[in-house]
């Protein structure tokens, strides 16, 4: 019935229309979204690095993340989310995983995607010889291999109940088959790179093939490089940027009755750890340890650094965003400074200790070091702060080295990272020198157990071993800042800005 | 005349080898190593070695320099150690942009100054000079980043005239860009205008004190004619060459200024060339300021000779 009626409206205009109307019921609601529309400027730091394996930053990974794809994402609740790959299975010993990946994913030179992409792309990240920064966090891949032109299965040497979110890692974007240029910037990510001036801007135009429906919202994006955060807040005050990502807490407060514009928080997981070197006097003196907790008011820096904006931390890298795995009952011992006084003279130190306290020059960390400094004198650390470039803290591998420092730690979207690379004995960036049998097996028995609960129950115990004795003070977890011009939707600032995501955001 | 452009062009190309070989020793003291700069903290000490070893600093240090001399003379200006691109280009772009904001400072800045000069000086110690002196001195110790953000506090977001930010994109044309250089014009304005005017007042009123001003005044020439074509004319001179120097500052010298207004001129290239350890980039931002200071200091002396007629360059 329905052919003959098909056969009788032939060759005509109304053949076309109902064939135009069952497409649009087909596809539902796909037809009825616009297409990119308008501009987003986006004020940043300048990038540096942006070789995937080396990009650090949030500039560096949100241009990154606009170019590129991640195989899979993470959303602003830490939840798993396809990207590259629409679907996965995870064989039921926990060894196997299988990603099915988009088959419509293109590279901007108009050529597939294709699951050898993949393999290339983790190969080069793990590969053992070449040393790259990603080979430690994925040496328990056994194997990476093309199960099917738009298929790939990962192999695993231990269980690792992470493992969706280390391919998620910030450097782990998609790159083609072969690549060792950078430059050509070919992904086959939401936005496409126009001209790049590296001291100046980068311009972008939507990628009319993406393969995310809906996706990007905006037709042309402008990164546009500060040196200075101040000129980026005027810029955005001024109407030349419509976003500015990463703002420090007085030019956030600056923000606080400007009309048209909208203030952005977020609580994160990214923290200053204080950390004493363990392994060699004084800090391998237990009693030391102690004195260094009792002396530090937690809230008392919160409210003075970050002005009552960030959370407090409890010495531990695992915060309340953990949800479950935080545990709100470990806590350092109360701030007493007559009795940390007490314990340094025990230890041997009657007319106090002095200590260099080393601090890059870079974020909260020189308020920091003040504050800390006169929190810490009233318990007899005589400090002297030395406030450094990141090229000589970390360029001369001074954060590992010396006895006292300060280090920056980004937001991650989980605990397991930290506790792996500077926690556990043999650790990368063991930078406290922290070294505890117990403790290294439960941050293994962490990262392997399939058993949810156990894996809470270790963390609870690993955060009250760090609250009580681990030789490093977190006093709080830093908020992410950030300003929006009203009129723009869609756009929601992530604990690590750089993965907030550019292509869903729609110009007024 | 060119005997002393020879002499002069010589001095010069001492100057800028001289000066290479300084920022080349002062970048080899700087604390931090470049290769860490660039592929940050997690990087592996193989990892460094192998940039290391492309960027060619495993090189004994006077080779890596004589190499880079030895292809700046033959015009190759390097490739940038952070960006991978050509130095050139990219530093005679920003010089394009720094030019256009001298240009437009010393259009502003000049006439200002030397109005405000010798109105001050004409009415000495009366009320119009002691306002000009007050005003001028008190704008002059308030360095760029506070006198920036007050323009912009009251240009841009209280009366919206102007852009608040500078931040134009490459390829943009002299008269669309124009309004965006007027603030930062105006900043670099406030720093030289003191100094420019305060000069202007003291030549003029020693000009003023001359004997041929009074036989002026008293054979009938009109006081008008006195001022511009008697006194303006020999007390400009030290002006002239103070003014020729700023044009050499304001090309490269503009740091904090274009930093706050993030426009893209050689002064920002300088930070983040600085920031990066990017020696090439370095190098040849520095040998442009150079040259430029160098090539303002030549004009000075030529025009000052063609004013002063006393003066022949040899």
């Amino acid at each position: 019935m329905f052919m003959n009626v098909w056969k009788n409206v032939r060759r005509t205009r109304l053949r076309t229309v109902v064939a135009a109307l069952a497409a649009a019921l087909l596809v539902g609601g796909a037809v009825a979204q616009s297409a990119p529309s308008g501009t987003l400027r986006v004020g940043m730091e300048t990038p540096s690095k942006l070789d995937p394996a080396y990009a650090s930053s949030d500039a560096e990974i949100a241009v990154l993340n606009a170019v590129y794809d991640y195989l899979v994402d993470v959303d602003a609740d830490n939840n798993v989310q396809p990207r590259l790959a629409t679907s996965w299975k995870v064989s039921s010993d926990g060894l196997t995983y299988t990603f099915e990946l988009a088959t419509d994913a293109t590279w901007h030179d108009g050529s597939p995607v294709t699951a050898q992409d993949v393999v290339y792309t983790f190969d080069r990240l793990r590969d053992p010889a070449a040393k790259l920064p990603t080979s430690d966090l994925y040496a328990d891949i056994a194997s990476v291999t093309a199960s099917g032109p738009h298929q790939v299965t990962f192999t695993l040497k231990k269980t690792n109940p992470f493992f969706l979110y280390d391919l998620s890692d910030n450097h782990a974007v998609i790159v083609k088959n072969g690549t060792t240029d950078f430059t050509a910037f070919d992904g086959s990510g939401p936005f496409v790179v126009q001209s790049y001036h590296p001291d100046d801007r980068m311009e972008l135009t939507a990628n009319p093939h993406y393969f995310m429906p809906g996706k990007p919202g905006v037709a042309k994006l402008e990164l546009i490089f500060f040196s200075d955060p101040a000129a980026e807040v005027s810029a955005l005050r001024g109407g030349q940027i419509d976003l500015a990502t990463r703002l420090p807490t007085p030019l956030y407060q600056s923000l606080a009755n400007v009309k048209g514009i909208a203030r952005l928080d977020v609580p994160t997981n990214g923290f200053n750890v204080i950390r004493l070197r363990s392994d060699r006097a004084p800090g391998n003196d237990p009693r030391v340890v102690e004195a260094l907790k009792l002396a530090v008011d937690r809230q008392a820096i919160t409210d003075a650094v970050t002005q009552g904006l960030g959370a407090v931390g409890n010495d531990t890298p695992i915060g309340p965003l953990y949800k479950a795995y935080y545990d709100p009952n470990a806590q350092p011992p109360q701030t007493d400074a007559a009795k940390a006084r007490e314990l340094l003279k025990e230890a041997g130190y009657p007319d106090g200790l002095k200590l260099d306290l080393h601090t890059p020059n870079t974020g909260d960390r020189p308020d920091l070091a003040v504050v800390l400094k006169q929190q810490l004198a009233k318990a007899g650390f005589d400090i002297n702060v030395i406030v450094e470039p990141e090229s000589v803290y970390y360029g001369d591998n001074k954060w590992l080295d010396v006895d006292f420092g300060i280090t920056g730690w980004g937001s991650r979207p989980y605990p397991q990272f930290y506790l792996n690379v500077m926690l556990a004995c043999n650790a990368k960036w063991n930078e406290s020198h922290y070294c505890n049998p117990a403790f290294d097996a439960l941050v293994e028995d962490a990262g392997t157990t399939l058993d949810a609960a156990k894996r809470v129950a270790d963390y609870h115990e690993i955060q009250a071993m760090l609250a009580s004795t681990g030789p490093i003070v977190i006093p709080y977890f830093f908020p992410q800042l950030g300003a929006i011009r009203d009129g723009f939707s869609g756009y929601q600032l992530k604990a690590f800005a750089g993965r907030s995501d550019l292509a869903a955001v729609h110009a007024p | 005349m060119a005997r002393f452009l020879l002499r002069r062009a010589g001095f010069l190309l001492l100057t800028l080898v001289f000066t290479s070989l300084l920022i080349f020793l002062i970048t080899q003291a700087l604390p931090g190593d470049v290769a860490r700069i660039l592929l940050g903290r997690e990087a592996s000490a193989q990892a460094l070695a192998q940039l290391r070893a492309q960027l060619g600093l495993d090189r004994p240090l006077p080779i890596q320099y004589l190499t880079w001399l030895g292809d700046f003379v033959r015009g190759d200006w390097g490739t940038s150690f952070s960006t991978g691109q050509p130095v050139r280009e990219l530093v005679l772009s920003r010089l394009g942009n720094s030019l256009q904001l001298a240009g437009l400072t010393l259009l502003i800045a000049v006439p200002t100054a030397v109005g405000l000069g010798v109105l001050a000086a004409l009415y000495e110690e009366s009320w119009i000079d002691t306002v000009i002196s007050l005003a001028s001195l008190s704008v002059v110790g308030l360095p760029e980043f506070i006198t920036g953000l007050v323009l912009i506090q009251v240009f841009s977001f209280r009366l919206g005239w102007l852009p608040a930010n500078s931040s134009i994109a490459p390829g943009t044309g002299l008269v669309a860009a124009l309004p965006y250089l007027v603030l930062p014009a105006l900043t670099a304005t406030l720093v030289l205008l003191a100094y420019v005017a305060r000069l202007t007042r003291a030549s003029v009123l020693v000009e003023l004190g001359r004997p041929y001003v009074r036989t002026a005044v008293l054979k009938g020439v009109p006081w008008r004619r006195v001022v511009i074509a008697h006194v303006l004319r020999n007390a400009l001179l030290p002006t002239i060459t103070v003014i020729a120097i700023s044009f050499g500052w304001l090309i490269s010298g503009l740091i904090v200024v274009e930093n706050v207004f993030n426009y893209p001129g050689l002064g920002r290239l300088l930070t983040f060339a600085i920031a990066r350890r990017d020696i090439p980039l370095l190098q040849a931002v520095a040998l442009v300021a150079v040259l430029g200071f160098a090539l303002a200091n030549l004009v000075a002396d030529i025009l000052y000779a063609v004013f002063n007629p006393r003066i022949t360059l040899r």
